[in-house]
């Protein structure tokens, strides 16, 4: 049963935002794949398709922007779902994000760890596995 | 047959007189012009005598008159073609020899029968006895031709531009008008006793008036283009009202009588005059100067562009340099819009055919203005001018004819640069003074629009700099909030919690370093950072090596190897560490940050006399990205960040240069740097005085 195991891959320059990330994540029963910068990311992505994605915006090599535009455009990756974790507050931003086809923007310091790695958890039991 | 050689003569003569008094009241202290006055003066006595002779029949004085003007014609043409265009000194001996021997032509005739000792008039033309020293006249009047047109086209070939296309129309007319009376009226009655044609002589003098009238106008000779305008626009004026006011007078005068007759044409030429001058103006201007603007319409056109443009600089300075290039008829016309504290051009607006100008502070035209503060260049009043040559080369390089400063306040705010006339044509005084007025009208729609820009500018800066601060404050508290979050959870082994500590503790540490430079920034920025750097004498080796130990962890990431030289002893001298370390440590940073993983960054320390004062220099050189000639004038800019830099470390204020050249500088050193351009490296410099 051990192949079922539901996974995400985490796009999060940050060390030490990523690592209690990936430990909350971890601890609830799913798998993670961290990547550091966007290109590393779309490199992941061509060998593993994930059942959800956590994607940072400003991010070495290839902003998040620009990440999930090709997320979406690929047919191999375009209906994984996407949520934005982002540091960029304004409105504008949380726009285009939305405009770019991510299900959801979360402003980071606005969020208690806990209640996001909640909502992951419950969104992804709601995605069919594809691994 | 008389009447028509007397009428040719007549005009010809009138027009030499109305030409030579032209020259001569334009600018009656340039011996050229004098020199040209002289010739037509000559010319003019000369013919005069003849028509006297054929009119008036044979005298015997007037004969002699008619050699010494020729004389004086001939020397005067030689000694012209010496000095022109020359403002100046000629060869001082030569000419004066020369003038000698032109005094001693003018002289024999009249003394005696050495020249000239008998005179016969025909119907058409007139007959003289040779007298002893004939032979020498004769030899006397074809050297000075064949000198002045050897002298002419020797310039000719020699020089450039304006001077080049005058003397192209002086040797022309020069040829057409001597040689030909040479033959009518020196060879052909001495050689060949022909004597039919010397009537005629003079009357090859229309040619130079013609010659010297169209080079006047078209290239600006003697700079009297603007009194011959005149004349013309006058002379037909006049023309035309007396014909008016004759027929009318006559035409009314037959149906009614008297005061009548003259009252009504009198009212017509009242009221209609005005028009009437317009009318001419522009007609006149339209056949003979197709290159007129009117003033009037320009300051009218520039006025509205103030007006409808007058916050948008670029906008602004578009149309008013395209206004320029239009009315004017110029190739090319560019300004440039210098920064208000220093030289360094900020902006540019070129129209025309010119691509691009590329323009650095030690700019010949600018170091020009900071000497000279009033006035334009004007490459033909420079030419020559062994002083300015670096100014001609430019000048030469640009294609450019004029520049002219553009001033607010007292200080040179921009400059306009006014390249060749379509036409060929050479700026006129009027010209000169016209680009000058505009100019002095633009400086002060530009500096109202500059004040705007800079509002503007300020305002984008403080909105970038409240979203980089928000962004850049959220991630290190979000760390330390989500790190303590699940510290506090308690479901997590010893081992985890200490790496969650050390997260949350080195983002609080990040956070009090963003804080303090954004404060810094901003107090160097409203100049409240009055504090002076604490001296204390220290080892500069000390403080390297702290920032080292400091950055080990970053480089160890990165793993960069570090290669350090100590070129000379630095005795231990007076400087703020802290201050000091912070720009070690920003320059460092970067050199960690934008060089490839695995390469090696070289720094090196030594001691340098610099204008007998003693400097430590820190140079850090590394193979990363490098630095663009367009990021190069930004680098030490508040905020400001490279593009290639953003992409490979999004997280960063674009404050680390800014401050460290400022705690540099407070010293009293210097921070610069070199490099080739993008991903080739770059090398960092700093200096601090030792004593």
């Amino acid at each position: 049963m051990a192949n079922t195991k539901k996974q995400i891959l985490v796009i999060e320059d940050e060390n030490a935002l990523s690592t209690p990330l990936v430990i909350l994540l971890e601890s609830k029963g799913v798998s993670v794949v961290l990547a550091k910068d966007g290109e590393e990311a779309l490199a992941t992505l061509k060998n593993t398709t994930p059942d959800m994605i956590l994607l940072d915006l400003v991010l070495p090599r290839l902003n998040g922007f620009k990440v999930l535009e090709e997320i979406k455009t690929n047919p191999s990756t375009k209906h994984v779902p996407v949520i934005i974790i982002s540091n960029l507050g304004s409105s504008e931003d949380m726009k285009r994000g939305e405009s770019l086809g991510a299900k959801h923007y979360f402003v980071k310091s606005r969020m208690m760890l806990n209640d996001l790695v909640d909502y992951v958890i419950s969104e992804i039991k709601k995605e069919k596995s594809h691994t | 047959m008389l009447f028509v050689i007397l009428s040719i003569l007549g005009i010809a003569l009138l027009v030499n007189l109305g030409l030579g008094i032209f020259v001569f009241l334009k600018n009656r202290h340039s011996l050229v012009n004098i020199l040209f006055s002289l010739f037509v003066l000559g010319i003019v006595g000369w013919g005069g005598t003849i028509f006297a002779l054929l009119g008036f029949g044979a005298d015997l004085l007037t004969v002699r008159l008619t050699f010494s003007f020729a004389a004086l014609m001939l020397i005067s043409f030689l000694l012209f073609s010496l000095v022109f265009p020359e403002k100046g000194n000629p060869k001082k001996l030569i000419f004066y020899l020369l003038a000698f021997l032109g005094v001693i032509f003018f002289t024999l005739p009249l003394l005696g029968d050495l020249i000239v000792n008998s005179v016969s008039v025909e119907k058409t033309f007139i007959a003289v006895g040779f007298g002893s020293l004939y032979p020498l006249y004769g030899l006397f009047a074809p050297f000075c031709i064949i000198g002045a047109l050897i002298i002419l086209i020797k310039k000719y070939f020699s020089s450039a531009h304006a001077p080049r296309l005058q003397l192209k129309y002086l040797f022309l007319g020069g040829t057409l008008f001597l040689v030909p009376a040479v033959f009518t009226n020196l060879l052909l009655p001495s050689l060949f006793n022909i004597w039919d044609f010397n009537g005629l002589g003079p009357a090859f003098s229309f040619f130079m008036v013609l010659a010297t009238s169209y080079a006047i106008v078209r290239h600006h000779l003697m700079d009297i283009s603007v009194i011959i305008r005149l004349g013309t626009i006058y002379g037909v004026l006049f023309a035309i009202i007396s014909f008016i006011f004759v027929s009318l007078a006559g035409f009314v005068g037959q149906f009614t009588s008297g005061w009548f007759a003259i009252l009504l044409p009198s009212l017509f030429i009242t009221f209609g005059f005005m028009p009437l001058k317009t009318f001419i103006e522009t007609t006149t201007d339209s056949i003979f100067f197709r290159k007129k603007y009117r003033v009037a319409d320009i300051i009218d056109t520039l006025n509205k562009i103030i007006h409808e443009h007058s916050l948008n600089l670029d906008d602004f300075l578009e149309n008013f340099n395209k206004l320029i290039i239009d009315s004017m008829r110029i190739q090319w016309a560019a300004i440039l819009i210098l920064i208000p504290k220093g030289d360094f051009v900020t902006r540019q607006i070129i129209g025309g055919k010119l691509q691009s100008l590329e323009f650095k502070p030690d700019h010949p035209f600018i170091l020009y203005f900071k000497e000279n503060k009033n006035g334009v260049i004007d490459r033909e009043s420079l030419r020559g001018d062994q002083k300015h040559s670096e100014i001609i080369k430019e000048l030469d390089r640009l294609d450019c004819f004029l520049v002219v400063p553009i001033e607010s306040k007292g200080k040179i705010i921009g400059l306009h640069l006014i390249g060749k006339k379509k036409s060929q044509d050479q700026f006129s005084k009027e010209d000169i003074d016209l680009l000058e007025l505009v100019a002095g009208e633009s400086a002060f729609a530009i500096d109202n629009a500059r004040l705007f820009d800079e509002l503007q500018k300020i305002d984008q800066t403080k909105s970038k700099f409240i979203s980089v601060v928000s962004h850049q404050l959220r991630t290190p508290l979000t760390s330390i909030h989500w790190n303590l979050e699940l510290i506090l959870g308690g479901d997590i082994d010893k081992k985890t919690a200490t790496e969650l500590s050390k997260n949350a503790r080195e983002s609080a540490f990040t956070m009090a370093t963003a804080l303090d430079d954004m404060f810094t920034a901003l107090d160097i920025d409203e100049g409240r950072k009055k504090t002076e750097p604490k001296k204390i004498p220290t080892d500069i080796k000390s403080t390297i090596d702290h920032v080292l130990i400091e950055l080990e962890e970053e480089r160890k990431k990165r793993n960069i190897t570090v290669k350090t030289e100590w070129r000379s002893v630095v005795p231990p001298f007076p400087y703020d560490p802290t201050m000091i370390e912070k720009v070690v440590q920003n320059v460092f940073r970067n050199a960690l940050l934008y060089s490839p993983a695995g390469s090696e960054v070289h720094i090196s320390v030594e001691k340098k006399e610099i204008n007998e004062m003693s400097y430590m220099v820190f140079s850090i050189i590394d193979s990363g990205i490098g630095i663009t000639e367009e990021e190069k004038k930004d680098i030490f800019s508040r905020f400001y960040r490279g593009e290639h830099a953003k992409g490979l470390s999004p997280n960063g204020f674009g404050l680390s240069l800014f401050i460290a050249k400022y705690f540099v500088e407070q010293h009293g050193g210097e921070l610069w740097f070199i490099s080739q351009g993008k991903n080739k490296g770059a090398e960092f410099f700093f200096s601090l005085p030792t004593s």
